[in-house]
């Protein structure tokens, strides 16, 4: 039978005030104990009985001797108990307490949990503290680090004079780059924006690898706006890297393409129904497009959104059960939701479903931390998605693509990174969090297992192919910062 | 009037911008040049292009060609510091 934990506020007695001063309700059985057993309200008594002192000024704030008459104030306080009732008789009993003169009020006693970082909330933890949590430390000495693994931050576009003063040295591409207009852009040389804050946090788990600028934020197109574009901007950006990596003098050992952009409102879209809608139809030809640089062996990251229920951005205009849109929802790509440095999911993160495939978001990753300096907190779901691209980027150096090998496919990594994930909020897979905050020790172990289970069996057939058992990895020695509490929007 | 992706399923390979302006009558100031034809699929000989709204319906199926669309070209902006 299902129960709800209540408070009762209940009027002064002697006696109520004894058993205040004495942190129990024996003093006041003779009182309590009838009134509860009547509501059919079970008594905690660890509670015990908690004194509510009024304020005497705000009580009587126009009778000057009321404020002063010291033998009125026992009075005027009030007294709570709590307890725990079953649901059906919930109502019928608040129902009876608020006829007794003793009984002041009957209140729900609700979880409470930490709140939750919303826009405008300053930063929880570093990129240090993220660094941590990732664990680059193993990373690095198992030589997962990015190297010979390019990078692709499809945004606002990089400023690379940046980054490294930020200190992150970072390898560049600038022939594999893309810009929408190469007369008047230079890949690398863009303003320092939401582009450089991308690519400076998958640094953090891929120090090593090397950067391409794909600035289609920096669209051209009639209408646009800085920080915005069109999607047929994207459509062209994709299409470039599907040249270059299908190039036969691609020189990396792997791509990894990070979105930390979409769509915040369906009003941008055509109808959900509509044979041209982009939100929900994989027949899109950016949908499509997706799916085939994914076949051609990329690794591909898009944030889930920033419209989470308890705080949405104000562009997605109060819609927060609208789930992940398009392509950030493509089943071919890993969709990543928020959390903070303490492991809570931020109030701005999307939830799911996903509209392409269902089971969106996929993982989880840290975000709203200090970090680039670009913004006074890496944030959004932006943040979270290069931190998990930067991660697999790191892996990838031991791990990379091979066409003909089904276990180095963008699949086998999408599916070691759920698998090795630290489950968070219910159990198993769920729309806040999907499989969890991403765990790089676990996903750094499983992939040399995997490498060297690929190594032993290399040219041997027959051989007996051993499936690593994520299960038996143990828990990551890496510990989550301490939740804070905070007020959502405060500075 | 804003501009419209359309696919075209091409299975000699993909059209030129002039074969695509020529066989539906398009103007210069129909189709972004500057788009081109983008292989989005090149396995199933998917093609598709860039148009104005108002020259979409022209773009029609025929003569070995098929066509999907028109389809949406939404504005997109950054997950980034929620506003």
């Amino acid at each position: 039978m299902a129960t709800r934990r209540v408070l009762l506020e209940l009027r002064h007695s002697p006696n109520m005030r004894a058993a205040a001063a004495a942190r129990s309700v024996d003093a006041a059985e003779a009182e309590i104990t009838p009134l509860a057993s009547d509501a059919g309200i079970t008594l905690d008594p660890g509670f015990g009985v908690v004194e509510l002192p009024r304020d005497v000024a705000a009580a009587a704030p126009r009778d000057l001797d009321a404020a002063f008459d010291v033998d009125g104030v026992d009075d005027l306080s009030t007294y709570l108990v709590r307890g725990e009732i079953e649901e059906t008789t919930l109502e019928a009993a608040t129902m009876t307490l608020r006829d007794r003169p003793d009984v002041i009020g009957v209140y729900a006693d609700g979880p409470i949990s930490p709140m939750a970082i919303c826009p405008g909330s300053p930063p929880l933890g570093s990129d240090a503290d993220v660094e941590r949590l990732l664990d680059v430390n193993t990373l690095r000495a198992k030589g997962m680090d990015g190297r010979n693994v390019a990078v692709a931050i499809v945004d606002t576009g990089l400023n690379i004079a940046f980054l490294q003063s930020r200190g992150k040295p970072a390898h560049f591409d600038e022939a594999r780059s893309w810009v929408p207009d190469p007369a008047s852009q230079t890949p690398g040389d863009l303003p320092v924006d939401h582009g450089c804050m991308c690519a400076f946090d998958a640094l953090i788990g891929a120090p090593e690898c090397t950067l391409l600028d794909i600035a289609v934020l920096q669209s051209t197109a009639p209408g646009s706006t800085v920080m915005e574009g069109l999607l047929s901007d994207a459509v062209r950006a994709y299409a470039h890297l599907l040249g270059v990596a299908t190039d036969a003098a691609w020189p990396y050992g792997a791509l990894v393409v990070n979105n930390s952009w979409g769509m915040f409102h369906p009003s941008w879209d055509f109808p959900v129904g509509h044979p041209g809608n982009y939100s929900d139809n994989a027949n899109h030809p950016f949908n499509r497009i997706v799916g085939t640089l994914e076949r051609a062996g990329a690794d591909i990251f898009f944030a889930a959104g920033n419209c989470g229920r308890e705080c949405p951005d104000g562009r997605c205009q109060g819609l927060t059960n609208a789930g992940v849109f398009g392509a950030n929802s493509h089943p071919q790509v890993t969709c990543v939701a928020g959390v903070d440095t303490s492991r809570q999911r931020v109030g701005y993160s999307t939830s799911g479903p996903g509209r392409l495939m269902r089971s969106k978001p996929d993982v989880s990753g840290f975000t709203h931390f200090a970090g680039s300096g670009v913004f006074a907190a890496d944030g959004g779901t932006s943040a979270a998605s290069p931190v998990v691209a930067g991660l697999v980027a790191a892996v990838r150096t031991r791990l990379p693509y091979e066409a003909s090998k089904v276990a180095t496919h963008p699949a086998a990594m999408r599916w070691l990174l759920m698998r090795t994930a630290d489950d968070l909020g219910t159990g198993g897979f769920d729309f806040d969090f999907g499989h969890g905050v991403v765990n790089g020790h676990k996903l750094a172990t499983a992939v040399k297992i995997l490498s060297v289970v690929k190594a032993a069996t290399r040219g041997a057939p027959g051989a007996r192919r051993e499936v690593p058992t994520f299960m038996s990895l143990g828990p990551s020695p890496v510990q989550p910062a301490e939740p804070r509490a905070r007020t959502a929007g405060a500075p | 009037m804003g501009k419209v992706m359309i696919t075209i399923r091409a299975p000699e390979g993909p059209p030129s911008i002039a074969a695509v302006r020529e066989r539906y009558g398009l103007a210069d100031s129909d189709i972004d040049e500057r788009f081109g034809v983008v292989a989005v699929d090149p396995a199933d000989h998917a093609y598709t292009i860039l148009v104005e709204q108002s020259a979409a319906s022209r773009i029609t199926p025929g003569q070995g060609w098929e066509v999907d669309g028109p389809f949406s070209n939404p504005r997109i902006e950054p997950f980034g510091p929620p506003r």
